[in-house]
């Protein structure tokens, strides 16, 4: 009986091929949806693991993690520098890190942000740390050297923007790989971005300033810059001495610049919860990172079920399609059924090649599916991350058994419609003309 | 060896007045050599599907050797038609793909029957009808072959009867008349009844006995040349 589907499949190999290629597409869809909804899901938890709690100015929590976590440059508003420095004297805080954005330099933004959180994201595999205003320390994905220069482009990745004149950072050190977006940052002393901004130790008022003359003024440039920009002028401190090693990484003074996000290390799970009550205020924002993800996930879960449905559709609809050309074949080829009959094959023979051959077919087309959609997958995912540094774990769960042995389940119930009509064809069709 | 009794069979269809076949009686004797002629339309089909046992009849019955098949259910007129009955057919209905070999244990395949002297059986057919490569495909093989192939393959079993529709309607002449050579012999040989359904008169005139039919019904019984 094998050997008769095979030689019939052999013979038929164009026609079964195309089915097996239909149904493999139908099933990859489904196994690329779930898959890639889960490697998002995933990649972004992990993404965020090391960033216990994100302290900003109040407004828009999930913008406030995008950028901060997923360092998806957007115009924030600043919190006071006075936060900072409350925050990192505060004994319930391990460590508390500015961290502040709006300059990006060969496409990879540049971060200003502290030595405690270079060390707690996985510390240096190379060089060494922030000794200097111009020292650099990038992610394992920047393609610079220990020793490169990068001079800070205004503005965000993919934005206008021009350099700024009078600053280059050196490269001194280089992070191990952590497979978040901080990968592909350039990592810089926040009080080098202050200066480069012009707003060292400058009093902020922690909002962006609506409108301004401005060489900078252009639309989507990051709210640090502008903040800054807009109260040049009145700066109380003229300093001189940025690049006083001393000055790098605090203490923080009242006289601190505003900074858009600060990520705080809280020493217990409970100072956690505490510091995120107080700290959500009318001017100041504190959310646990886990929590915003939460809420997208189930945006991206609606997301999911909606695609699934597409997918499932298209599944059905390509069901519907092979149990028609099964049909179909089965009544092209009732004579031959019926002279397999009539030569002495049992009826369960009859139903066995009918139903074997196409659940062959099917099955077939469900394990290529499931292979496609899995590389389909790899392959989206290796791009989005080379895109924004995110490490997309690509995995099976064991439900996804449950999910395939029911599209196994519903091919071998498929299959049987056609071999119960072969089943059921009368014998004497082979003689008749 | 089997001999056939038909009684009082009538087989009706929807739709039609007469009866498309009606035969109030008809015995073979065992190891009789049988051809059945007609135009078309005469009921010749029907009485190959009825002593087939492929259809049952609406009334009657169809005793081959001890065995009235017309009272058996579908399967158990399967199971039989496999042990007794050879069956040669006007389009072979060989499976192209598979070898002649292949062919030829095809149904005791099926049947799980296909055991190491069955495959010698099957070996020793195909030599005797004259297929040379057993190995080879039987859709490259000429209609002649191809036939040939049929035969040694309603030969396997050792049925009691062979029963050949049209043998030689889609063959050459000189195909056709190898495939008669072979079927009267091989009925001889193998002491199976032959009951042959045919207009081709070199296989009537070869035959014992002609029973000729028109509308359904037995319009001559005759004996032939070779009785």
């Amino acid at each position: 009986m094998i050997r008769f589907i095979l030689a019939d499949l052999r013979r038929l190999w164009l026609g079964s091929l195309v089915v097996v290629l239909i149904v493999a597409l139908a099933t990859a869809l489904g196994v690329a949806v779930t898959l890639q909804e889960r490697a998002l899901r995933l990649g972004s938890a992990r993404a965020a693991d090391r960033f216990d709690l994100v302290v900003g100015a109040s407004g828009s929590e999930t913008q406030l993690i995008l950028s901060s976590v997923f360092l998806q440059a957007a115009p924030l508003p600043l919190i006071p520098g006075a936060v900072l420095t409350r925050l990192a004297a505060d004994p319930r805080v391990a460590w508390a890190a500015p961290v502040g954005f709006g300059d990006s330099s060969f496409g990879y933004p540049i971060v200003g942000t502290t030595m405690p959180l270079v060390l707690a994201a996985g510390g240096l595999t190379e060089g060494h740390g922030f000794e200097d205003h111009e020292d650099a320390v990038v992610g394992s994905a920047v393609a610079l050297a220990i020793g490169a220069e990068v001079k800070p482009m205004h503005g965000a990745v993919g934005e206008g923007g021009h350099v700024h004149e009078g600053t280059t950072y050196h490269v001194v050190g280089r992070m191990p790989r952590t497979g978040t977006p901080w990968d592909r940052a350039i990592l810089v002393p926040i009080e080098a971005v202050w200066h480069v901004h012009g707003m060292d130790e400058d009093h902020e008022d922690g909002e962006s300033g609506p409108d301004h003359d401005h060489d900078h003024d252009h639309a989507g440039e990051a709210a640090t810059h502008d903040a800054g920009a807009a109260d040049h002028d009145e700066a109380q401190h003229d300093h001189d001495d940025h690049h006083d090693p001393v000055a790098l990484g605090g203490p923080w003074s009242e006289a601190t610049p505003g900074v858009p996000a600060i990520i705080v290390k809280p020493k217990t799970i409970a100072d956690a919860y505490r510091l995120r009550g107080e700290y959500r205020t009318a001017t100041t924002l504190a959310v646990f990172p886990g929590e915003v993800l939460t809420r997208l996930y189930a945006t991206l879960g609606d997301a999911r079920s909606i695609l699934s449905a597409v997918a499932t559709g298209a599944q059905a609809l390509v069901a519907a399609a092979v149990a028609l050309v099964a049909i179909a074949h089965v009544g092209q080829r009732r004579r031959q059924i019926g002279a397999l009959r009539a030569l002495g094959a049992p009826r369960l023979s009859v139903f066995g090649i009918v139903w074997g051959e196409i659940f062959t077919i099917v099955g077939l087309g469900i394990l290529l599916g499931i292979a496609i959609g899995y590389g389909a997958t790899l392959a989206l995912s290796q791009m989005l991350t080379a895109a924004n540094g995110v490490a997309l774990p690509v995995v099976f769960e064991w439900q996804d058994l449950g999910r395939a042995a029911v599209l196994v389940i519903a091919a071998a119930i498929l299959s049987a419609l056609p071999a119960i009509m072969a089943y059921r064809q009368p014998p004497a069709a082979a003689l008749r003309d | 060896m089997l001999g056939l009794r038909l009684a009082e069979i009538t087989v009706t269809v929807e739709g039609l007045a007469a009866p498309v076949l009606a035969i109030e009686n008809l015995a073979v004797a065992p190891g009789e050599q049988l051809a059945v002629t007609g135009p078309s339309g005469s009921g010749k089909s029907t009485l190959v599907n009825l002593v087939t046992g492929l259809a049952k009849p609406a009334s009657g019955s169809v005793v081959w050797g001890e065995a009235d098949i017309a009272r058996f259910g579908e399967s158990a007129r399967d199971r039989w038609r496999s042990d007794n009955v050879g069956l040669v057919m006007q389009d072979f209905h060989l499976f192209a793909g598979l070898s002649a070999l292949d062919n030829v244990l095809l149904p005791a395949r099926l049947r799980h029957r296909a055991g190491a002297d069955r495959v010698a059986r099957a070996e020793s057919l195909l030599g005797r009808v004259g297929v040379g490569r057993p190995a080879q495909d039987v859709a490259t093989m000429s209609r002649g072959e191809q036939q040939r192939v049929a035969v040694a393959r309603a030969l396997l079993a050792s049925p009691g009867v062979i029963v050949a529709d049209e043998p030689t309607a889609s063959l050459d002449r000189e195909s056709g008349d190898a495939v008669i050579g072979l079927l009267l012999a091989l009925a001889a040989e193998e002491r199976a009844t032959l009951i042959a359904v045919s207009h081709d008169d070199r296989l009537i005139a070869r035959m014992q006995r002609i029973v000729a039919l028109r509308d359904g019904r037995i319009v001559d019984d005759r004996k032939g040349d070779a009785a």
